[in-house]
């Protein structure tokens, strides 16, 4: 190589490495984001207040489910490890979830190991700050989304130099492993109708039919370790079974 | 040689000098927003307290809100239904069931006969026999509901229903048969035998179904199981159209001049009042209302991505509220590997 080149790769080389500064501490790391939870938590309570006080934020009609936060991590973690490869590279396994259920958020706090796909014995573990987030009810069960947020290489076995460009792998494929992980389904059946089969006996004849229920998710709500999801619910008009008019309509 | 190594040397430097000149001037707009600074023990602990003072106002507010919630019972899973939806339930799925129920009586037979008598020569003697049979070929009757009152008690929700015999109609078949007794009665009248389809409408009447729903907490879901004390009877009276009495009549009117005389003094349109005035009895059984299932339960399972779950599921308790029915359940997970 040429001289000039050289220089010139030497150059930008100073250049880019001004841009990188070097790992922050898994202290640093885990303190920088704990701020960062607790803000987001203190913003959405204030704009939880501000709802209240408006009177916007209805209870009383709406069915109230809460699960507990003991309940969700079961829950969380039955489904556990469970194993991602990202950039066809990095094997992510993740290992835990811890829920905390404080604040306005549904915060989740997930434990992950990362290896290399083609090098033995080159691991690192994962911290990663997620929420449950998109709750959503279908065909009769309720479900939400994991969603991951923020994370950090909390040990590196191959040095900080590893850390670091795992962590760049890691934010560049966070939305596939966010993907990977599987929808938390609370634990409850809700029906979507009230279903009556008839009656013939003796002089008596009631027609079959069924009660239309709407019931969709309204508001989600964390208090005291509980997570509570609020849902609209209503029934509508009872449609016999033998009004084909009337059962297109409610269907 | 070493001239045009020299010019080497110079041209680099000269690009060497010209990129860190450039990246010097650029370095303030294209650096990167430095990190704010790592928050103190104590910043992240004022920013916790906050979070709680924060938490605790709102589990205020809720509660105010939510008043019966401080009494639920408490579980993994806890269930709250609204006494207003429990409330639009109940009166929706009782009056839908009562809403267009027939009640239909087919060949009940009644049946009346008697005698005429006449003085003749102060003597009380017997001029015939009558037999009026009705045959009631169909009656049919509909329901209607009317609005149901609800009302919640500790574990029992009461519900009284208004329940209207709205409409419907009947045919009967009415035969009447006259046999003379004694000469001069069998020469005026002899003996007539007749059958008529008369057809009427049902009487609407009001009932009202009287119970209530017991609360019952079963593995994983609440039942409102009905608690009604006594069948619902209804009496389907059946009101003689106008045609119906012209067709009496016409018998009557169909003999001789002297039988018809004879046959007048039996009072066949009373008769024939009195046999369907007391009306049909029908028994709904009250088995008609039947339990009706709160929309909202614990599953007893999951099936998650190559993971079945089974739930074990325990009732803490229930209670009813004026403002909520709660339920509360632990459940306990186990994984059964795929």
């Amino acid at each position: 190589m040429s001289l000039a080149r050289r220089l010139a790769g030497w150059t930008l080389a100073l250049a880019a490495l001004q841009g990188c500064g070097p790992r922050e501490s898994p202290e640093a790391a885990h303190s920088r984001s704990r701020a960062a939870s607790l803000r987001a938590q203190i913003e959405g309570l204030e704009a939880t207040i501000a709802k209240a006080e408006r009177g916007e934020l209805v209870t009383a009609d709406r069915i109230a489910i809460g699960v507990a936060e003991e309940l969700v991590k079961n829950l969380l973690n039955a489904s556990l490890p469970l194993e991602t490869v990202v950039a066809g590279r990095l094997r992510v396994s993740v290992e835990s979830a811890q829920p905390s259920f404080r604040g306005t958020q549904a915060a989740l706090q997930l434990r992950a190991v990362v290896s290399s796909v083609g090098l033995e014995g080159a691991t690192a573990s994962l911290d990663i700050a997620g929420s449950l987030d998109r709750f959503e009810l279908e065909g009769g069960r309720l479900r939400a989304r994991v969603a991951l947020g923020y994370f950090a290489v909390r040990e590196s076995g191959a040095g900080e130099l590893a850390a670091g460009a795992v962590e760049s792998v890691i934010r560049a494929n966070l939305a596939s492993i966010e993907a990977a992980i599987p929808d938390l389904e609370l634990p409850v059946q809700l029906e979507e109708s009230i279903a009556f089969a008839g009656l013939a006996e003796g002089p008596v004849v009631a027609k079959p039919g069924a009660l239309p229920l709407q019931i969709g998710v309204g508001l989600v709500l964390v208090a005291d370790g509980r997570l509570w999801v609020l849902l609209d619910a209503a029934a509508g008009r009872w449609q016999p079974a033998d009004d084909p008019a009337a059962a297109a309509e409610s269907g | 040689m070493k001239g045009r190594t020299s010019v080497k040397w110079g041209l680099a430097a000269g690009i060497a000098l010209a990129a860190a000149a450039g990246v010097g001037l650029l370095w303030p707009r294209l650096r990167p927003e430095p990190p704010p600074a790592i928050p103190t023990e104590s910043e992240l602990q004022a920013l916790a307290e906050r979070r709680d003072a924060l938490q605790a106002r709102l589990g205020r507010m809720i509660l105010d809100s939510e008043q019966s919630l401080a009494t639920a019972p408490v579980g993994h899973v806890m269930i709250g239904i609204p006494a207003s939806f429990t409330r639009s339930l109940l009166e929706e799925v009782v009056s839908g069931l009562f809403h267009g129920m027939t009640l239909t009586l087919r060949d009940i037979d009644v049946h009346k006969q008697g005698e005429v008598t006449t003085e003749v020569l102060f003597r009380r003697r017997t001029l015939g026999r009558y037999v009026l049979d009705l045959h009631l070929r169909e009656a049919t009757g509909v329901l209607e509901p009317g609005r149901p009152e609800v009302a919640f008690g500790d574990d029992l929700v009461t519900l009284s229903l208004p329940v209207r015999l709205a409409e419907g109609q009947g045919r009967s078949d009415i035969r009447f048969r006259w046999k003379s007794e004694g000469l001069l009665s069998n020469v005026v009248c002899g003996d007539t035998d007749v059958t008529k389809t008369v057809s009427g409408r049902v009487v609407p009447q009001d009932h009202r179904l009287a119970g209530g729903f017991r609360i019952v907490a079963e593995e994983g879901a609440v039942t409102l199981v009905p608690e009604f004390p006594k069948d619902l009877r209804v009496r389907l009276h059946v009101d003689p159209a106008e045609q119906a009495w012209r067709a009496v009549q016409e018998v009557v009117e169909a003999q001789r001049a002297g039988c018809e005389a004879v046959l007048k003094r039996i009072d066949i349109e009373g008769i024939l009042g009195g046999l369907v005035s007391r009306g049909f009895d029908v028994t709904i059984p009250r088995e008609v209302v039947a339990p009706v299932r709160v929309p909202a339960g614990v599953r007893g399972s999951l099936d998650l991505p190559g993971v079945r779950v089974a739930l074990e599921v325990k009732a803490t308790g229930f209670k009813v509220s004026p403002d909520r029915l709660w339920y509360g359940a632990d459940v306990g997970v186990e994984v059964v590997r795929e």
